[in-house]
């Protein structure tokens, strides 16, 4: 296994001339074609594009969860292809956080606990992967529900809890899949609020997939992909504050 | 270090409260290991009491003897007893005759011993303070006199003179009670039902004047034991063997080895059972948490922490049922002890009460094989939790996600390779004698045709599925073609209840086989060589070399009787084969080749003539096999008048006993052996006579003087056919088990598979399904799965049966089999296997028809 030595100036995360292609059958079918991008520090981005646009195996190479066909995802200049599968495990649990649509906690298990799932998973102390939880747990403003287990919370406060799970590791960058997307609007706005405080106040690079614009338009940079390539980047032209008034 | 921590707190926050949930799936599991545990652990325990009993019931009757001379069955010859004290180095030596007799209140062992001579051998055996007889002259001159163990006198209330009757090889006989003998050395053995007679009184009693069944040696503390044994081996000549009383048991080791490789068969039936219980515990308690290790992975947890944890979570069922196991076993050793001693004893030879102690090695055992069996089924579902598709199972929608198409070709390659070389593996010509060499030899090729069958599975599904599209076409109900298309999405992972099922299925096919090839050769052995009308035998039972006898000359009472037109005794006792125990049949004249018509498998040109002549003798297929013999070559015999060498005329079939059988003319026989008992009356009568009225007239003639049993063939060979079915009832018992494990995969399967294909159940509920249709469909989908999955268990349980019946047994015992495929079986097999999956998918096919179809379009 290799260790990550992040560079201090380098891209949180990057990706260059990253293809991935798949073969059903006799028929070979790119799902990415060449895709580049680079996330700088401290940087909120959003990417959009309609269904089979290849967001989801952007998501999956990028938080190395599978390997590209050719190309490469860089994190803090670290190239995932030198990293076996120990290596990538411990890009997730160490720099790379993720935040999906369907919060994916643990149903079992409190809030808190659910935020100590990837420091558990590194080895933290009980006692330590407690303290840090709880914080990061009041952080998000969830300091009243640290023992509520997913089914006791809301829409909205189960997301800042797998909010609060993606943070609790200090990454680099974190990566939401469509984090609004289960949500209604009031708590939609309350979780990209969230991000953008804590990218702002935390320093956090944010990689946000979605589907709506308004949601997009939180963002300091839109990069729109059509098959498999990126098609267009925007800066909005709103200030993230307008952009939330959208949305309520 | 941190991947056990990661896995500790997995299983302590997500598998432990996922069991809690799920008390009886746990239940189930831990049963599973428990009871493969428990029958390893009560087979071992089962043989090591019998064997240890019957050592320590040598040792017991040995007394301080230091050598025996014995000739199992056969007898030895009394005048050796006065050559042997001349031996330096010897300082005693006695004779000893044991036999057990029925009485009309049970059964008694009679010890006949030279009550007032030797006391150096006797001192340990019946020693003077604990034998009481009031008038030793009066004792050893009738020779009806008996010392009974005063625990016995207590339990049968008998007073000093009381009579007792026993049904003794020379006739009903009176025996007076003249002393007592304290229970104590072999006096205690049998529950005391134990009697002491003087010498020549035994040898009148049981018809064997002249001959001892162990002559008891003891040495000086200064002979040098291997100088003395020489000697003695000299003295003997030939007529018996020498051995130390420790090495009988060692004998008796050799002569369980079938018994001892079938039961081991049963026990690795046991654990497979565990196996397929426990893989399809974690499968589906994996399949239910692959969203929770999906998050895990996604947060960071390391594949291998996963896969850890699975396999502390199959340790923990391991360890748990190991335990549970051994309690089970010292159970059901408890309950199975008297049946198989019994069965023991009245086959190989009787031993005293044996004792049942669950030992280290036991424990060790036990631990051993729950571990290994929980740890051998955790492999796959720990591979599979460790690789389980992350974005697959936390997004909405499958997304870009796909998965490789399966390599259905190679699959086949890689399974037919390995059907090929398992099918090979039973082809490997070996000898062993033992037990866990044959079993490895049989396990290893079947367990590799077992997972060549596994690879094909999805090829075969997906043949299956072709050829019934071709079949039915669009004529097919919509139903019907949903069931079709959704099989054939996805044949490696529908393969899920199709391996244990076909494993399963082919388990019970497999004994159902060896039962029914078994029974089919062994009866029809029976049927073809027990040609006589009528057999006359010494007890209740069928004749045994271990079992009850009366004198050959009963012959001459029968031969007059009104409508008999031939009788033959014969005579069965063990024999010693260079180091191997075998059984000894006399038949007289041409009788193997005329009147009893034993097929033949290799015989010399003059074969009938020789051994009419005495010079020849016939050797069971069996034993050759084992001995490497062929027709024409000489083997040598230890009778009461020495060695005789006797060529082999014949290798004929012959079922007598698994430990192979020679046979000698009766003439013969009775002349070298000195051996006037016998086993068997074959009586033929006259043609045209009613069987019936000469039975009772051979009752009415035999009656005063013998205690004997007529039996017609039809009885005969129901007798040998009840026996069988005792002894195989074991077999059945495993394989219910394993059917019910087939059933509980199947179950399993279904309840994941539903629950995985809510979303979709819910698509077709919107678009166009009502839930009756959808029901309908998956069940047809079931079924299908079900014939499948029963038709692959009847082709591989078929493939094995004749592997095992037709190379296997052959190995093992030496048995040649005619292969007998059970039909019926295999086509009752296929629609349980079809009804099952049906019934096994109905439950959560309706409950999850019934839900609303928002309901499932949402669930994840």
């Amino acid at each position: 296994m290799q260790i990550l030595s992040p560079e201090a100036k380098a891209a949180p995360l990057e990706a260059r001339g990253l293809i991935k292609s798949y073969r059903l059958g006799s028929v070979e079918t790119r799902a990415l074609d060449g895709l580049d991008l680079r996330i700088e520090p401290r940087e909120f981005v959003s990417v959009m594009g309609p269904s089979g646009s290849g967001k989801s195996t952007l998501l999956n190479l990028l938080v190395g969860l599978d390997r590209p066909s050719a190309g490469e995802v860089l994190v803090e200049g670290v190239p995932l292809s030198t990293l076996d599968e120990d290596g990538l495990t411990a890009l997730r649990r160490t720099r790379v956080g993720v935040v999906f649509q369907a919060f994916n906690l643990l149903p079992g298990l409190a809030a808190q606990e659910n935020v100590e799932l990837p420091l558990r998973a590194a080895g933290a102390s009980r006692r330590e992967a407690t303290e840090r939880a709880r914080a990061m747990l009041v952080a998000v403003g969830l300091g009243e529900r640290l023992r509520h287990r997913p089914d006791e919370l809301s829409g909205g406060q189960a997301q800042r809890v797998a909010i609060a799970r993606a943070l609790v590791i200090e990454p680099a960058i974190v990566v939401a899949d469509e984090p609004t997307g289960s949500l209604d609007s009031e708590s939609g706005t309350g979780v990209l609020r969230l991000l953008r405080r804590l990218n702002e106040e935390q320093g956090v690079a944010i990689l946000m997939v979605t589907h709506a614009p308004a949601a997009a338009a939180h963002a300091d940079r839109i990069v729109t992909m059509c098959d498999g390539r990126v098609v267009s980047e925007d800066r909005p032209r709103a200030t993230p504050s307008v952009a939330m008034r959208g949305l309520a | 270090m941190k991947a056990l921590r990661a896995a500790l707190w997995l299983i302590e926050d997500v598998a432990l409260p996922y069991h809690r949930r799920h008390v009886a799936r746990a239940a189930l599991t831990l049963l599973g290991v428990a009871i493969g545990c428990a029958i390893v652990v009560a087979v071992e325990l089962l043989n090591r009491s019998v064997v240890g009993s019957f050592r320590e019931t040598v040792e017991t009757i040995a007394g301080s003897a230091d050598l025996q001379v014995t000739n199992p069955g056969a007898g030895v010859p009394e005048v050796l007893l006065e050559a042997i004290p001349e031996i330096p180095g010897i300082t005693s030596a006695a004779g000893l005759l044991q036999a057990t007799l029925p009485t009309p209140r049970g059964e008694l062992t009679i010890f006949g011993v030279d009550v007032f001579g030797d006391q150096v051998v006797r001192a340990r055996q019946f020693p003077p303070e604990a034998v009481t007889i009031p008038d030793e002259f009066a004792f050893t001159n009738a020779l009806d006199s008996v010392a009974l163990s005063t625990a016995l006198l207590e339990r049968w209330d008998l007073a000093p003179e009381a009579a007792i009757e026993v049904a003794a090889p020379a006739g009903r006989r009176v025996l007076r009670v003249r002393g007592t003998v304290e229970p104590r050395g072999p006096a205690a053995l049998y529950d005391g039902a134990v009697a002491l007679l003087d010498l020549p009184a035994a040898q009148q009693l049981l018809g064997r004047v002249g001959l001892l069944d162990q002559i008891d040696i003891v040495l000086a503390e200064d002979a040098e034991p291997v100088v003395v044994r020489a000697a003695l081996e000299r003295v003997v000549a030939g007529r018996a063997r020498v051995h130390a009383p420790r090495e009988r048991a060692t004998g008796l080791d050799g002569m369980l080895l079938n018994l001892r490789t079938f039961l081991s068969l049963v026990s690795l039936e046991a654990i497979v059972v565990g196996i397929f219980l426990v893989h399809h515990a974690l499968a589906t308690a994996i399949a239910h948490r692959r969203r929770e290790l999906a998050i895990c992975r996604a947060v960071g947890f390391a594949p291998r922490a996963l896969a850890l944890a699975v396999a502390l979570e199959a340790l923990a069922f391991g360890l748990v049922g190991a335990v549970v196991g051994c309690g089970l076993g010292v159970g059901l050793a408890e309950l199975a002890l008297d049946a198989v001693r019994g069965a023991v004893g009245a086959i190989y030879a009787r031993s005293g009460a044996g004792s049942l102690e669950l030992g280290v090695r036991q424990v060790m055992l036990a631990l051993l094989l729950g571990v290994g069996t929980a740890l051998a089924a955790a492999v796959a579902p720990a591979r599979s939790a460790a690789r389980v598709p992350v974005l697959r199972h936390l997004r909405r929608d499958d997304g870009d996600g796909r998965e490789g198409a399966p390599r259905l070709r190679a699959m086949v390659v890689a399974g037919a390779a390995l059907i090929g070389l398992g099918t090979a593996g039973f082809f490997i010509e070996y000898r062993s004698t033992s037990a866990l060499v044959h079993l490895f030899l049989m396990a290893v090729p079947a367990a590799l045709l077992a997972l060549g069958f596994a690879l094909i599975v999805p090829a075969a599904l997906a043949g299956f599925v072709a050829l019934l599209r071709k079949l039915v076409g669009e004529r097919a109900p919509i139903t019907v073609q949903l069931a079709l298309e959704s099989l054939a999405r996805d044949p490696v992972r529908r393969r899920g209840p199709l391996t244990p099922m076909l494993v399963a299925f082919a388990l019970v096919l497999l004994g159902a086989s060896m039962v029914a090839s078994l029974r089919a050769s062994i009866l029809g052995w029976v049927e073809r060589t027990l040609a006589a009308d009528l057999y006359v035998v010494a007890g209740p039972s069928l004749p045994l070399p271990s079992g009850e006898t009366f004198p050959a000359a009963l012959e001459a009472r029968v031969v007059p009787i009104d409508g008999v037109a031939k009788v033959a005794a014969s005579r069965l006792v063990y024999t010693q084969l260079g180091e191997r125990t075998v059984v000894l049949r006399s038949l007289r004249g041409r009788l193997p080749f005329d009147g009893l018509d034993y097929p033949v498998r290799e015989a010399l040109p003059d074969a009938a003539e020789s051994f009419a002549r005495g010079e020849a003798v016939l050797v069971s297929d069996d034993l050759a096999h084992r001995e490497g013999l062929r027709a024409g070559d000489t083997i040598e015999l230890a009778t009461a008048s020495g060695p005789r060498r006797f060529t082999v005329g014949a290798l004929v079939v012959d079922f007598t006993l698994d430990v192979g059988t020679i046979t000698l003319e009766e003439a013969t026989y009775r002349r070298f052996w000195k051996d006037d008992l016998a086993n068997v009356l074959y009586v033929w009568t006259e043609s045209g006579v009613a069987v019936p009225a000469v039975r009772r007239a051979i009752e009415q003639a035999l009656e005063p003087v013998a205690k004997t049993s007529i039996l017609t063939a039809g009885q005969f060979e129901r007798d040998v056919s009840g026996a069988l079915d005792g002894a195989l009832r074991l077999t059945w018992a495993i394989e219910l088990v394993a059917l019910g494990i087939a059933l509980i995969g199947v179950v399993n399967f279904f309840l994941v598979e539903v629950s995985d294909r809510r979303r979709e159940m819910g698509l077709l509920r919107a678009v166009a399904f009502g839930p009756r249709a959808l029901g309908r469909s998956l069940l047809t989908e079931a079924a299908l799965l079900g014939l499948l999955g029963g038709l692959l268990g009847v082709a591989y349980g078929g493939l094995v049966s004749w592997l095992v019946v037709s190379r296997s047994a052959r190995l093992v015992s030496g048995w040649s089999l005619d292969f007998v495929f059970p039909l019926g079986l295999a086509a009752t097999t296929v629609v349980v296997a079809t009804v099952a999956a049906v019934l096994a998918a109905g439950f959560p096919v309706r409950r999850a028809s019934a839900r609303a179809v928002a309901e499932l379009v949402s669930m994840e």
